[in-house]
């Protein structure tokens, strides 16, 4: 296979957490959009990231999955620098990111979780496409399978999206936002999935600025605050303003 | 009948125009589907104005015109890659700007020339003028553009209706982009033999879109505007040949008359499978 990022995938390294952000600090067209974040997440552990909008959760996790350009040593996936292990992890964007009036079929949408593995010029095969009919019956979409990703409810959008995750058979997961207005049946195939994947052992890092939708209990809670961590206080906290100074301090 | 249908046949030069159209419009529809999907037509059309001064200046030089074609192709390619890789509209209106100036710097050397005539021809195609030679390099051409679009096939789809995802998965969506122009720019030089630099554009677009109307499946869609194509090509030289009329502007005529037809069926007799607007929920 001929990876796409022009180098093989790197082991993890042994001991490594599944993430490391080491005093991270990234701007967005000249708005910081981090400043001086860092934060460990052992592997297998589930994190809730909360915040307001705006406080940085998109960016952060932007970072980590490689979509926005960091220094290498600052953020390091199972001990390997960003870009080394894009197998590894799984991004979930919010819904609007994708070009759902294109002209590919919810099955095609989920084997795209797979390319990763596929690389140049090769066509997905056998493996590929039993991941792909598995992740669909996981989040209950397969009877979905042959429609058009336009013609699915919000709802379905998200399990679709959660399947090329799973087809992927990421380790490490990262979902923005993905309760963000859910149906309550997509809500509870969500959660379910994503108990299942810990306790495959995969690293989950959710967004999210509501804690209570959310439900199930986490691990840790990682809170954002105008680009700055700050311990997390029972509830997340609203940024006093989204163009002040910034005037977050420690309590 | 059938007297009817080989008689223009018998002619070598219609051979080897039927021959050249039917390649043209397979690999500009194939490219097609992509530029449309990715709404991309400014940008082919920019492509192929531009195409003009490579001509005009290979014609004043007496080197080939596919030479001259290519090199303003690939120049072409190249800087509408750079000038759209922020994809804002300011760098829309820049194509606008610098790719008409192209086309009026060649326009005028040609006038300058004083030779009309052949201008014409670079502007709206001599289809029954293609020679063997350049058959070949249309057959070459089209052999290159379907094994890229085969082999980047799921690239391609990706980086159009996910970039994220591309970008995570470490694709290099702006590589992808200046290949996936140059490949528009190929199927455009060999495009303005067939019908000029001012209609290949309908090419690129028309089959793709009228195609797009008919299927929400992209493995669909390719064939079918290739059908498209090679229907248009074939009845639009007919056309030429017993109407006695430009079978360049006659080709382009087909292929809007079968767009009309495709959208015709689809939105009047409501056989679209879903709308392309709003997603619809269940």
């Amino acid at each position: 296979m001929i990876p796409y990022a022009g180098r093989r995938h790197l082991a993890p390294v042994a001991g490594a957490p599944a993430l490391e952000v080491r005093r991270l600090t990234a701007a967005y067209s000249r708005n910081l959009a981090l400043r001086d974040v860092s934060l460990v997440v052992p592997a297998g552990a589930r994190i809730a990231l909360v915040g307001a909008n705006g406080a940085g959760k998109s960016t952060l996790l932007k970072a980590v999955s490689g979509l926005q350009p960091v220094p290498r040593e600052q953020v390091r996936v199972y001990g390997n620098p960003v870009g080394a292990c894009h197998h590894r992890v799984a991004y979930l964007a919010q819904r609007g990111e994708i070009d759902w009036r294109y002209p590919v079929t919810v099955e095609s949408l989920v084997m795209t979780g797979r390319y990763v593995h596929v690389g140049w010029f090769r066509r997905p095969g056998r493996t590929d496409r039993e991941a792909v009919r598995d992740a669909l019956e996981r989040t209950g979409i397969s009877s979905l399978a042959k429609r058009q990703i336009g013609r699915l409810s919000g709802g379905q959008q998200q399990r679709a999206l959660l399947a090329r995750a799973l087809a992927q058979e990421a380790d490490l997961l990262l979902l923005d936002e993905p309760f963000n207005a859910l149906d309550s049946v997509s809500r509870s195939v969500l959660d379910e999935v994503l108990t299942e994947l810990q306790r495959l052992g995969k690293t989950l890092v959710i967004a999210t600025h509501d804690l209570e939708t959310t439900g199930r209990s986490f691990d840790d809670v990682v809170c954002l605050l105008n680009g700055r961590r700050v311990p997390f206080s029972g509830r997340p906290q609203a940024a006093p303003s989204r163009h002040g100074m910034g005037g977050a301090t420690h309590p | 009948m059938i007297e009817w249908l080989v008689a223009p046949f018998r002619y070598g030069f219609m051979l080897t125009a039927l021959a050249a159209a039917v390649l043209v419009g397979i690999s500009c529809a194939a490219i097609g589907v992509h530029v449309v999907l990715r709404r991309m037509a400014f940008s082919g059309e920019a492509l192929a104005h531009s195409v003009l001064p490579g001509l005009v200046v290979a014609y004043l030089t007496g080197a080939s015109l596919s030479f001259g074609a290519m090199i303003a192709g690939v120049t072409a390619a190249l800087g509408i890659g750079w000038l759209t890789a922020r994809e804002r509209l300011r760098e829309d209106t820049a194509i606008g700007i610098i790719f008409t100036a192209m086309f009026a710097l060649g326009v005028l050397l040609a006038s300058s020339a004083g030779s009309y005539r052949d201008l014409s021809h670079m502007l709206f195609g001599n289809l029954l003028g293609v020679t063997v030679q350049s058959l070949w390099l249309i057959a070459g051409m089209t052999a290159v553009v379907l094994l890229a679009l085969v082999l980047l096939h799921k690239e391609f789809a990706l980086t159009s209706f996910d970039a994220t995802h591309a970008a995570v998965i470490g694709l290099p969506a702006a590589g992808l982009r200046y290949v996936l122009l140059l490949l528009i720019a190929g199927a455009v030089i060999i495009g303005v033999q067939a019908v000029g630099v001012v209609l290949v554009t309908a090419l690129l677009v028309t089959p793709a879109a009228a195609a797009s109307l008919l299927t929400d499946k992209l493995p669909r869609m390719m064939p079918i505007a290739c059908a498209i194509a090679v229907a248009t090509a074939v009845s639009g030289l007919y056309a030429s040949y017993y109407a006695n009329v430009v079978s360049g502007p006659a080709v382009v005529l087909a292929c809007a008359f079968l767009f009309l037809l495709a959208w015709l069926y689809v939105v009047v007799a409501g056989k679209r499978t879903h709308s392309p607007g709003e997603p619809e929920t269940y």
